[in-house]
């Protein structure tokens, strides 16, 4: 699951797929390759994922620079999802009610964006791929501390009401793109 | 029923499987090498898969040319994911062979492994990546621990054989034996588990 929060300066964005991943030494989970983030090639963006994760693994290893234009929401409704329904329909990842099980964040140093599950692209300053509503709750109470922290308070509220283990989890700047790992 | 164990040590990938499975009631061993579970590809990589469906593991793992390794002869997270993972999956849909929990899956995951990397295709035809160890199957659960305590000076697998004994204590269809390969010498053993 990702957690992503939009400062002044730049977006984070916080990655933990220990829910998905049982059963795995710590060193494989902290693999980046196991992580469902990547950078989006050409662009200063990065890209997660979270639930299903053929369709991000597909996509990113393609090897395709899959945003030619600038990344804004124009463009990742343009460019970005429809090779996300492509990707889908190939390896039919639909559920019974016509769903895929996969949101998405895309992010650049000055915006973030979500694309929800029925692949609709909002602009947003959190976007939580799981317990949404908690995780905006965490994120009104923690104005004022950085956003790491932030969103290190956001996976410890979220690891106390659902029923699995995140951490530790690793948080990238967008800006720089580098990785910082978080331990509980 | 059936567990595989995998464990990653210096640049090698060790498999063990129990070759035991207990169908209508009756014990069958699967120690002869045309239906072990796991598949020996001439390129080196090995493939190999827990029980679900008998005949469609079987049938699965006598298309070697499914696991190719890329042009500079490695078995990497994009080939797997741009080559490997395409052809499998279009292997199961022209059986219809995909199963429908959510969204269509495999009803039992792949690991593959090719000098010291080690894959898994799982169910959901994710990919995930190995530098330590994976066990899969129905006693998985009970099994991953036994890995995680295997000490550097130990062999590995004889580590499998103690792993299997103890299974066996509480699970009795783990059966009398077990098969060992590693991405070194490439030769599957069929060994008692003592």
């Amino acid at each position: 699951m990702f957690v992503a929060i939009k400062d002044d300066e730049t977006t984070y964005i916080g990655v933990s797929s220990k829910e998905e991943l049982c059963d795995m030494s710590e060193a494989d989970y902290l693999l980046e390759d196991n992580l469902h983030i990547a950078k989006i090639a050409g662009q200063n963006a990065m890209f997660a994922a979270s639930g299903d994760f053929l369709t991000f693994q597909v996509l990113t290893e393609s090897g395709k620079k899959y945003m030619k234009g600038e990344v804004n929401a124009e463009n990742i409704v343009q460019e970005l999802v429809p090779q996300i329904v492509k990707i889908n329909d190939d390896y039919d990842r639909y559920d019974d009610k016509g769903r895929a099980d996969a949101r998405y964040a895309v992010a650049t140093p000055e915006a973030l964006y979500e694309i929800s599950l029925n692949l609709s692209v909002m602009q947003t300053n959190i976007s939580a791929s799981v317990y949404d509503q908690l995780a905006k709750g965490v994120y009104l109470f923690t104005e004022g501390l950085p956003t790491p922290k932030r969103i290190v308070e956001v996976y410890k509220a979220i690891e106390q009401f659902a029923r699995f283990e995140l951490f530790p989890i690793s948080i990238y700047d967008v800006r720089t793109g580098k990785r910082k790992i978080y331990k509980k | 029923m059936s567990v595989l164990l995998s464990y990653v040590r210096d640049n090698v990938v060790y498999f063990g499987a129990n070759v035991m499975r207990i169908s209508s009631g009756r014990k069958m061993d699967d120690s002869f090498e045309p239906v072990l579970p796991i598949l020996k590809t001439e390129e080196g990589v090995l493939v190999a898969r827990p029980d679900g469906n008998e005949s469609r593991g079987q049938e699965l793992l006598s298309h070697p040319e499914l696991f190719p390794l890329d042009k500079n002869g490695k078995l990497t997270f994009k080939q797997i994911i741009t080559h490997i993972l395409p052809a499998v999956y279009r292997f199961y849909k022209e059986r219809n062979w995909l199963g429908r929990e959510e969204t269509c899956n495999m009803e039992a995951p792949l690991l593959i492994a090719h000098d010291g990397d080690l894959f898994e295709i799982c169910s959901g035809f994710g990919v995930v990546r190995y530098r330590s160890y994976r066990s899969v199957g129905n006693i998985s659960s009970m099994c991953t621990p036994c890995l995680a305590a295997i000490r550097p000076e130990k062999d590995v697998e004889e580590q499998f054989g103690t792993i299997f004994k103890k299974c066996s204590a509480y699970y009795e269809d783990i059966g009398d034996r077990f098969v060992t390969v590693n991405t070194k010498d490439l030769t599957l053993t069929v060994r008692e588990v003592k």
